[in-house]
């Protein structure tokens, strides 16, 4: 029996519950009020027809009967990535089994609902817990090689479950979500001292519930400071042979990013094609004491450059510096200089957290699809 | 008519490449556009922007390469995207239709140097 119903309130009390349940799951992809409605919470009871486990967010097909009707719906979950890392898997439900599910429906009024629960046989699968490790009462200094310099990375563990989600100048406080949508955007002009044009796309934007972002639609990558805003993480691989830092990134594809440390001046000699701009630049770094510091210029204009959707051009130029003061804590600080985009240079900053002997997830937004 | 034809057949190509464009995110009018500046018996329907934004001002040309018209003014207007440009004694007034990308269009009208007017239609490519 097809069961649907709609109750505006309650799906905003759940959504709301749901984002801020103080749950730090690691959510790989933009806001889920991009693809589902708040407001159209709906609940439906069936039959699994198939379970499609894949990346970016797994999905439960389910035939629902209502009458002599039979509709397929599909049930979004978040992405293997995390629900493997609770426990769950590929047969956690099997076609043939009767579920109960609770969610949000499409905005584009498709068969599609959003689901982070769902109940099977009285019980429920695929819940989320905290996978935020717990952070030491008495944290170990940092580590130090040989010559005495900090070690950012280690063979096992990374850095994650950053302190802040999306890029807000140093001093500003303004409240937005864990996907950087605002809870004013009245706020947009605090966020960055954007030019006229940037605050009025970025507002546009946060006005879209982010759902233009290319890395929500088109699985590009988590250029510039963005690639330290997923709870998915980074891990440093220091090659000091060769004088380069290597950051592998979980979230992007597992794109990695080159620091040359080598000494190279900025200009032309990085590849010698400063004429193809890239989703992360060209990098070059040196230590500045325990601090990594790290000169990025050289982006193209084809991503966010954070979690929010902040305008950026081509002009952009990063100054980020990495210091890890003890075991657990990695603290990133980055100005930002776009003379195309602000009006002056600003500073944002959070820290990351140390997820000892892991290996940092492999996450793939494989498919292409939303 | 078969002048008609070709120009209809190249607008719609550029049309159908502009939907799998790459994205750019920057500026909204960096970029190329293609379109239509209908009516225009001296330069021809089809009609090619190249914009630039070098954190100040738009700059460009209009159909490089062929007719070039160093594009001389150019202002986008944040508060409801209306788009201003002058070269070589025409004016394109229009307003950005569709801000989300790939289909981002500009519509509205061109005013050439002789009084000749119609109207305008280009997509970002």
């Amino acid at each position: 029996m097809q069961k649907l119903k709609l109750k505006s309130t309650i799906g905003l009390v759940v959504l709301a519950t749901v984002l801020s349940s103080g749950v730090e799951h690691v959510s790989a992809q933009p806001a889920i009020v991009a693809k589902f409605d708040p407001s159209s919470e709906m609940s439906i009871s069936g039959i699994v027809t198939h379970v499609d486990w894949k990346n970016p967010r797994a999905h439960v097909f389910v035939n629902v009967t209502d009458g002599n009707a039979v509709t397929n719906w599909a049930v979004e979950l978040e992405s293997p990535v995390l629900l493997r890392g609770n426990g769950w898997g590929e047969s956690s439900v099997k076609p043939g089994d009767r579920v109960e599910v609770k969610g949000l429906r499409a905005r584009n009024g498709s068969r599609q609902i959003w689901s982070e629960s769902m109940v099977l046989a009285g019980k429920p699968v695929f819940t989320l817990k905290d996978l935020k490790p717990a952070i030491p009462a008495r944290s170990e200094p940092a580590p130090r090689g040989t010559d005495g310099k900090v070690i950012l990375g280690s063979a096992s563990g990374y850095w994650g479950f950053p302190s802040e989600h999306a890029l807000v100048e140093d001093g500003v406080n303004v409240q937005m979500d864990r996907y950087g949508q605002l809870a004013e955007i009245a706020d947009a002009a605090k966020v960055a001292p954007l030019q006229p044009w940037a605050l009025a796309l970025y507002t546009q934007r946060q006005q879209r519930s982010l759902q233009d972002d290319p890395m929500f639609i088109n699985c590009k990558p988590p250029g510039g400071p963005r690639q330290y805003q997923s709870d998915l993480g980074i891990k440093f691989v220091e090659d000091k042979v060769n004088q380069r830092m290597f950051i592998l990134m979980g979230s992007g594809n597992r794109n990695y990013r080159i620091v040359y440390m080598d000494g190279r001046d900025k200009v032309g000699s990085v590849t010698g094609d400063d004429d193809n701009p890239l989703y992360y630049g060209r990098s070059l770094g040196k230590w500045e004491g325990d601090t990594l510091v790290v000169v990025t210029t050289g982006f193209n204009e084809d991503f966010w450059m954070t979690n929010g959707g902040l305008p950026h051009t081509s002009k952009l130029e990063l100054t980020e510096r990495f210091t890890r003061p003890d075991m657990n804590t990695l603290q990133y600080q980055v100005a930002i200089t776009d003379t195309g985009a602000y009006t002056r240079p600003w500073n944002a900053s959070w820290s990351m957290q140390w997820v000892a002997d892991q290996e940092v997830p492999i996450f793939f937004c494989q498919d292409n699809r939303p | 008519m078969k002048s008609k034809i070709m120009k209809i057949g190249l607008f719609a190509a550029a049309f159908g490449l502009s939907l799998s464009a790459n994205a750019q995110e920057g500026h909204p009018m960096k970029g190329s556009w293609i379109g239509e500046w209908k009516g225009n018996q001296k330069l021809g329907d089809f009609v090619l922007l190249v914009l630039d934004w070098d954190g100040s001002k738009v700059t460009g040309v209009i159909n490089p390469g062929t007719d070039n018209l160093n594009i001389t003014e150019a202002t986008l207007n944040p508060d409801d995207w209306s788009v201003h440009i002058e070269a070589g004694g025409y004016e394109l007034d229009g307003k950005i239709e569709k801000l989300e990308l790939p289909a981002r269009s500009v519509v509205g009208t061109w005013k050439g140097p002789e009084g000749a007017t119609g109207a305008l239609e280009i997509v970002r490519q």
